[in-house]
């Protein structure tokens, strides 16, 4: 009966499975993808026993030591074997980040990458690459492949079945410090014990060592990274978000179907039957679809997940690992969905007295109706016709453009604050690393500033140096080092106390004091030692006001980037210079750094190109469900009305008038939720904005295109959403739709 | 009558059903209607006459023959809509009101479309609801109404578009009796005021019989046509067609006698029934 009865409206049922088994599908491809990213940091590991990296480092590929430490642990009782090595992400034309790893060629960090092909690496300029890497650039051996500018020969191919590895690359140690500008420093040490269940005894005799390292056990890594835990985060509200649009899609259907079998129910209540047994067959059926949209949902988060791996863009950053255990939640959770959804309908139906079920009439059972909705034009009016059901598509839509409004806004906003940031102080040109696959990993030398500077058009540069700092004391503090005697340095406009001067001295933004509760002449804990706070500033810009400031030395030597920058501000003699000083630089040192004019600065970083295109997936997941809501809604209207539709046609309406009539309401249906869409944007943006940590640096700014961007989403939603039902519905014959129950 | 120009023709119209087992809905059916005509099609359920009514009114089309409407050939016409529109009007069984409009409205839904503006669309519902005794409920909700009022609204709406014939499928069916009376009282006078041709489809002989004449169908076919002339004349028409007036009429006493009992006054009531039977006899060709 239950089977019988989705069999009879197999379009709805459909399209309710579908929007399900979307929502399963990104738990199941995001879940896996975070799980691959997971995955992929626990093998960095190798094969290794305790990892030694940087403490307070926000992330492994941030990390820094120094390169002589390792002589020092391996001479601590029970190790076995030390052995550095220097990971960082590099930019390659179609994939954002693509890993490249440096070890010793004798070493014993180098021996887990077994060759499939080609040779060994002997020496320098040579690169192995993993298998799937391979596949994906589509190079083999004795190819040869530019890694920040500088050409390598392909000498062999690897495998190593951890997803990160295949996906990247290995170069010798020296070459790695040189392209990563990682002088006499590592990443991390791996670090191989005689007896691993002394894991514990040598982790602490390590951590006596130096106060500057943090010692991990190989199987903890990847729980200790603060990026992982990001990225779980975003996939798992994405997903939960695409959850959630499927689940109104399914209480939308069950409410549907409950109406319509009012008449049905109330028969049966009249047979005799339980509201027990009323609540069990509603409840069947929305059970039923939801299982079949899991598993629909399982099989299309399969082929994605094989997709996803044959994109070399996604897969070098986070291949797509599925475990069972994941399958299994996104089938739990359709099953959920399936319950929640049918709950209130099925509650709804047991509430239904038999006599006046009995009486109910589909097409005129709206006796009260408010005085006012009289006024309103006739879309609106059918829409008041099935408040419910209108409700629970606008809140669907609407979801999914308030999530399209906030990204949207939150990203134009870090685009300006990026662009604010880098031209406050009144420079005309930027320049950072060329080749980075981010912001976060730009390094210059400063001998390169020092040619800039010489350059006699230019005025002066001035070099900033930033990190994270995450250690006990201070959980996540964007850092910046200055300079004190740069003239720059009055862009912090202190509202308390005075500029940095000397050694062991801080200035904090005034978001990132008020965070820390800390004021002038508190002392506070951050990589490099202790500080004292001797001024709170104010800039404008998200960024600085939630940052900590101290002195560049400091910070080159905190984060191990001794002589080092992350971006220079070039300050010219004559504006209108900008042009050709920019050309000038990019040709002769076009292969250390990227200059970008300062007022557009943000739109040529590679971490904005990562943003929007995640900003599109998301845009996309949104349109997909979301039109299969709509579609949904509109087919139901379309269905329940058809007699009223053949009525019209009797009448002479034409096709195209009926098609215009459902495509207008859907129209209608989208715009306002378009609408409500943004409010609960703006609501999102502050939720996301009071979360502790990162949501001091989220700035959003509602441009005319973000609101329009907003908008467009929901009615294009309402476009494909009506389209095939108005199509439907202007194609009824006449005479059938007139017969129509 | 017969001067009139026609309004409908139709020449060996069939309407086949199915692929395999075909469902004859009509077979061969030959009919005229002249213009003021004032007509019922009765028969059984499954006869034809819904598939006739909507073959006529174009929202079907015919598997074989011609039907000309208003001096157009059905199969000829490009715009289907735009002649429903404005060729005919429709009376449902069940109302078939928009449920989230007025009864104004609802009158005004065929005029849309017809390069009328709304000015005139309000004024020319307004008025025909005035004609249908509405004038009081225009801004009133179907479901606000009683059956016998949203019919009448029906009735407004079909002639919101001064359309050459009404078509009215079981316009009573879903009316108590005094109801019914009602919406056949207001489709008599709209056709004798405004001269609009009406042809009702119905199987209750009450209905059929407020007509100027009745076509009887029978398994796709037209088995009668014949004026209406009365109460009295009806009767004797049905009573022939009956067993008993076929006794009546075969002159078989003995099988009356046995039929009727044999009360005192059963061979007179024989003889007038049958004097009466003999001089309407020849208008009814199908049983000479």
């Amino acid at each position: 009966m239950i089977w019988r009865a989705l069999w009879q409206r197999r379009t709805r049922s459909l399209l309710t499975v579908l929007g399900v088994s979307v929502g399963v599908a990104a738990v199941v491809v995001l879940g896996a993808m975070a799980e691959g990213l997971a995955q992929g940091y626990a093998g960095m590991a190798g094969g290794a026993d305790l990892l030694v990296m940087q403490a307070n480092a926000y992330d492994i590929t941030l990390s820094a030591l120094d390169e002589d430490l390792g002589a020092r642990i391996a001479q601590l009782p029970g190790v076995r074997e030390v052995s550095g090595v220097v990971v960082g992400m590099v930019a390659l034309e179609k994939v954002p980040y693509f890993l490249v790893s440096g070890h010793d060629p004798e070493g014993a960090s180098i021996q887990h990458f077994r060759i499939v092909q080609g040779n060994r690496l002997v020496r320098a300029g040579q690169v192995l690459l993993g298998r799937q890497a391979a596949k994906n650039l589509k190079k083999n051996v004795g190819d040869s492949i530019r890694l920040f500018g500088k050409a390598f020969h392909v000498a062999g191919i690897y495998e190593t079945g951890q997803l990160f590895e295949d996906n990247g690359a290995v170069i010798t140690l020296s070459d790695a410090q040189r392209i990563l500008k990682k002088s006499h420093r590592v990443s991390f040490f791996e670090v191989s014990l005689e007896h691993p269940s002394e894991a514990d005894r040598t982790k602490r005799l390590i951590e006596d060592l130096s106060p500057e390292v943090s010692v991990t056990k190989a199987s903890d890594l990847a729980d200790e990274q603060q990026t992982v835990e990001t990225i779980r985060g975003m996939a798992w509200g994405i997903s939960m978000i695409a959850i959630l649009i499927g689940g109104l899609g399914m209480m939308n259907t069950m409410v549907m179907a409950v109406f319509e079998q009012t008449r049905e129910i109330g028969v049966l209540r009249a047979l005799g039957w339980r509201r027990r047994h009323i609540m069990k067959l509603v409840l069947g059926q929305s059970l039923g679809l939801s299982l079949l949209g899991g598993l629909l949902g399982i099989s299309l988060g399969l082929g994605l997940v094989w997709m996803v791996n044959q994109t070399p863009a996604i897969a070098s950053i986070a291949p797509a690992f599925l475990k069972v255990g994941l399958l299994l939640q996104g089938l739990s959770m359709a099953l959920v969905l399936g319950f929640i959804g049918g709950a209130y309908p099925a509650w709804r139906a047991t509430r239904f007295s038999p006599v006046e079920a009995l009486r109910y009439d589909t097409g005129a059972g709206m006796g009260r109706e408010p005085p006012w909705l009289r006024h309103l034009n006739l879309a609106l009016r059918a829409l008041w016709r099935r408040r419910t059901r209108s409700l629970l598509t606008m809140v669907g839509i609407a979801t999914g453009s308030a999530l399209v409004a906030s990204l949207g806004a939150i990203t134009e906003g870090t685009l300006r604050e990026l662009n604010a940031f880098v031209s406050k102080g009144g420079a005309e040109l930027v320049a950072i690393q060329a080749g980075v696959a981010d912001m976060g990993y730009s390094v210059i030398d400063e001998r390169v500033g020092r040619a800039i500077a010489a350059m006699p058009e230019v005025a002066y540069v001035s070099g900033i140096l930033w990190g994270v700092s995450s250690g006990e004391d201070v959980p996540f503090l964007f850092m910046i080092g200055i300079d004190p005697t740069d003239p720059t340095i009055s862009r912090y406009r202190i509202m308390q106390g005075r500029h940095i001067a000397a050694r062991h001295e801080a200035m904090l933004g005034h978001t990132a004091a008020r965070n820390l509760e800390k004021s002038v002449g508190d002392t506070i804990i951050l990589p490099g030692g202790t500080y004292r706070v001797v001024g709170i500033f104010e800039t404008g810009t998200a960024y600085e006001d939630a940052a900590g400031v101290i002195a560049l030395r400091e910070a080159q030597a905190a984060f191990q980037k001794r002589h080092q920058v992350s971006l220079y501000q070039i300050k010219l003699r004559d504006s209108s210079q900008a042009q050709a000083v920019h050309d000038l630089i990019e040709t002769r040192l076009g292969s250390e750094v990227s200059v970008s004019m300062s007022a557009t600065f943000g739109e040529n970083l590679a971490d904005l190109q990562n943003t929007k295109a995640m900003m599109n997936a998301v845009f996309t997941l949104a349109l997909v469900v979301g039109g299969i809501v709509v579609t949904n809604t509109m087919v139901m209207s379309v269905m329940e009305r058809t007699r009223e539709i053949g009525t019209l046609r009797a009448l002479g309406w034409r096709k195209v008038h009926v098609l215009w009539m459902v495509l207008s309401e859907s129209l209608l249906l989208s715009g306002l939720a378009g609408g409500m869409g943004l409010l609960g944007g703006g609501v999102l943006t502050l939720a996301l904005q009071s979360v502790p940590d990162f949501g001091a640096f989220l700035t959003a700014v509602y441009t005319p295109q973000v609101v329009g961007q907003s908008i467009v989403v929901a009615l294009l939603l309402g476009l494909l959403g009506g389209l095939y039902p108005a199509w439907r519905a202007s194609r009824l014959q006449p005479a059938e739709a007139l017969r129509y129950e | 009558m017969e001067t009139q120009p026609v309004v409908v023709a139709t020449y060996q119209v069939t309407r086949y059903y199915g692929d395999g087992a075909v469902v004859r809905a009509l077979d061969g059916v030959d009919m005229v209607v002249r213009k003021g005509e004032f007509l019922a099609i009765m028969g059984p359920s499954g006869s034809g006459k819904s598939t006739l009514l909507n073959l006529l009114g174009a929202l079907d089309r015919p598997t074989g023959g011609r039907i000309v409407v208003n001096g157009e050939d059905l199969a000829t016409i490009r715009d289907l809509d735009r002649f429903r529109a404005r060729t005919i009007g429709f009376v449902f069984q069940l109302h078939n009101l928009l449920p989230t409009l007025t009864a104004r409205e609802n009158v005004e839904v065929p005029m849309h479309g017809q390069g009328i503006s709304g000015n005139a669309m309000r004024q020319r519902a307004e008025h025909l609801l005035e004609i249908v005794g509405l004038a009081d409920r225009m801004n009133h909700l179907p479901a606000q109404l009683s059956g016998g009022q949203r019919q009448r609204v029906a009735v407004a709406r079909a002639l919101a578009n001064s359309p050459a014939i009404i078509l009215a499928d079981e316009p009573t069916g879903s009316l108590d009796t005094q109801s019914g009376n009602e919406i056949m009282d207001l489709l008599e006078s709209i056709n004798q005021t405004q001269g609009t041709t009406i042809l009702i489809v119905t199987h209750d002989p009450r209905v059929a019989r407020r007509t100027r004449r009745i076509l009887t169908m029978r398994d796709g076919k037209i088995v009668d046509d014949h004026p209406v002339r009365g109460a009295v004349w009806e009767d004797l028409r049905d009573l022939a067609r009956s067993r008993l007036g076929e006794m009546l009429l075969r002159g078989d006493d003995e099988a009356l006698l046995t039929q009727l009992g044999t009360a005192p006054d059963s061979a007179r009531a024989i003889a007038v029934l049958r004097s009466w039977l003999s001089r309407v006899a020849q208008d009814i060709d199908t049983l000479a």
